[in-house]
């Protein structure tokens, strides 16, 4: 399997890239850091209701932070015509797409062991590692389901004059199954699941995965076939 | 270019059972027991909602068919329906507040449908924003055809996802259940609309083939304007 | 001014909303049957400055 072969390493390239620049992710890191502070400031200090909107304001840190990410995973591909290098090389515009989604969610998954004790902290949480496990599996679920089509679209509009605003109006609306699994999903393992529809919910987002990590995969080559 | 006559029979004979429909519709159905009069709203709110449903469904299919092609017309139905989804969108999306406000006592209840619909209406007007900052016309034929595909894919995921989201607040359903009386002004309108929506899907497409066309003869001279006058910054070949 | 939906009653003053909402629609239908009918006159007059 070739493919599988092309797509760690491209992981690989990616992660050391991320690493020997890792000011670049810091600064996405902290954005989230942040994003999250903008709404207490929006809600007040009031800590009941900083608390119900808790898993809301994780979920909606990651999916800003997340345009700033993925913008960036194809910035230096373009800046140096690195992509149509690794096109030649010849990679697979699968193996390709399948690697920089991949990398992508590892990179956002890196966020929640930071992001969430800091949600912790400021919405006055209650939480142990157990249900820290939990929530960052599920963060790990939407990450993947904000980098499939995340990773397709950034392709797109990193070519384009208006990305910054382009990427997240197409993004934002084609996930909000993504944004209202994971909220609800969270909430729940934050909160209690006294009638047990964290599995639902679970599947839900599973299901949008599976859906659009096959499809991406498969559409990707149609976009970065012509002169890319 | 041959002027496509049916289009205009197809307009004209939709604008006449519009104006039937709704008239029955207005005077000469009896008013709903519960709702009274407010009810008749149905009569253009529901034959939008299956038109829109329609156009954007023909779009999923042009788009196919346009990624698979690579014929220019099959970009252009897309356009065509997609531009008409989003307006039928929009419109239904008014329709359903004007309608919520004297039932509900709110312009906005969270509809399941109403909620879908708006996602969707924005997600399909990005795809359109997207196709007005590529230049070159096969790439943002293929790239709008991707957006599309991926798009529609999502309605009914959105759909349940919201639904059940829904199911955990307050349970106010739609009532959308109509008499058998009242069969009659909504399935004409119901034909009404859709042939209307497609007079529009129509115009909306020549124009695009139209522009192609320019596209085509102006493209070289564009170019040579621009590569003479710009530095090569590669922002968008 | 309660144009609230009573359990078994009849919601008063409807014809107002029933009449905004046709209205709207006719307006939303003509407004982008004009828009159609300028864009397409555009696209034939002006192969140069089209898009």
């Amino acid at each position: 399997m070739r493919s599988l072969g092309q797509i760690a390493t491209l992981v690989r390239k990616d992660l050391l890239l991320e690493w020997r620049g890792r000011t670049r992710g810091l600064s996405v890191v902290l954005f989230g850091v942040v994003t999250l502070l903008l709404f207490s400031f929006a809600v007040g200090p009031d800590s009941t209701a900083l608390r119900a909107g808790a898993a809301g304001f994780l979920v909606l840190a990651l999916l800003l932070s997340s345009t700033l990410a993925l913008s960036e995973g194809f910035r230096l591909e373009h800046e140096n015509h690195a992509l149509e290098g690794l096109l030649l090389a010849p990679v697979e515009p699968v193996a390709l797409f399948y690697a920089k989604a991949l990398s992508n969610t590892l990179f956002l998954l890196l966020l929640a062991p930071v992001l969430t004790p800091v949600a912790v902290v400021l919405y006055a949480v209650d939480i142990g590692p157990a249900t820290l496990l939990q929530v960052i599996g599920l963060w790990g679920l939407a990450a993947a389901g904000l980098s499939a089509p995340g990773t397709l679209f950034a392709a797109m509009t990193s070519r384009l004059r208006s990305q910054d605003v382009l990427l997240p109006l197409l993004l934002f609306p084609l996930v909000v199954p993504v944004l209202l699994g994971s909220v609800k999903a969270i909430a729940l393992i934050l909160t209690g699941d006294p009638m047990q529809q964290l599995p639902s919910w679970t599947l839900l987002l599973a299901g949008f995965d599976v859906i659009y990590w096959s499809l991406c995969g498969v559409l990707f080559a149609y976009v970065v076939e012509e002169g890319v | 270019m041959t002027r496509l006559r049916w289009d205009a029979i197809v307009g004209l004979v939709g604008l006449a059972l519009l104006l039937a429909g709704s008239y029955i519709g207005l005077f000469e159905a009896p008013a709903e027991r519960h709702m009274g009069e407010v009810q008749r709203i149905m009569y253009a709110h529901v034959p939008t909602a299956w038109s829109s449903m329609l156009v954007l469904t023909a779009a999923f299919v042009f788009a196919i068919a346009s990624v698979w092609s690579g014929k220019a017309k099959w970009d252009a139905w897309m356009t065509g329906s997609t531009e008409v989804g989003v307006v039928m969108g929009a419109l239904l999306i008014g329709q359903g507040m004007i309608w919520a406000k004297p039932t509900w006592g709110v312009w906005w209840d969270w509809d399941v449908r109403l909620t879908t619909t708006l996602i969707m209406v924005i997600l399909f007007a990005g795809i359109l924003v997207l196709r007005s900052f590529v230049e070159d016309s096969e790439r943002r034929a293929t790239w709008s055809a991707v957006a599309v595909i991926i798009g529609y894919v999502d309605v009914p995921l959105v759909y349940f996802c919201v639904r059940w989201w829904r199911s955990l607040h307050q349970i106010q359903s739609s009532p959308e259940t109509v008499a058998s009386t009242m069969v009659t002004p909504l399935r004409i309108n119901a034909i009404a609309v859709l042939l209307i929506a497609i007079w529009f899907v129509a115009q909306r497409t020549r124009i695009e083939l139209a522009r192609r066309r320019n596209e085509s003869v102006a493209m070289p001279a564009r170019r040579a304007r621009r590569d003479g006058e710009t530095a090569a910054a590669p922002q968008e070949s | 001014m309660s144009e609230m939906a009573m359990p078994e009653g009849v919601i008063a003053g409807g014809w107002s909303y029933v009449i905004a909402a046709y209205g709207l629609t006719a307006v939303v239908f003509a407004g982008y049957a004009w828009s159609l009918w300028r864009r397409r006159r555009e696209a034939i007059r002006d192969p140069e400055n089209e898009r």
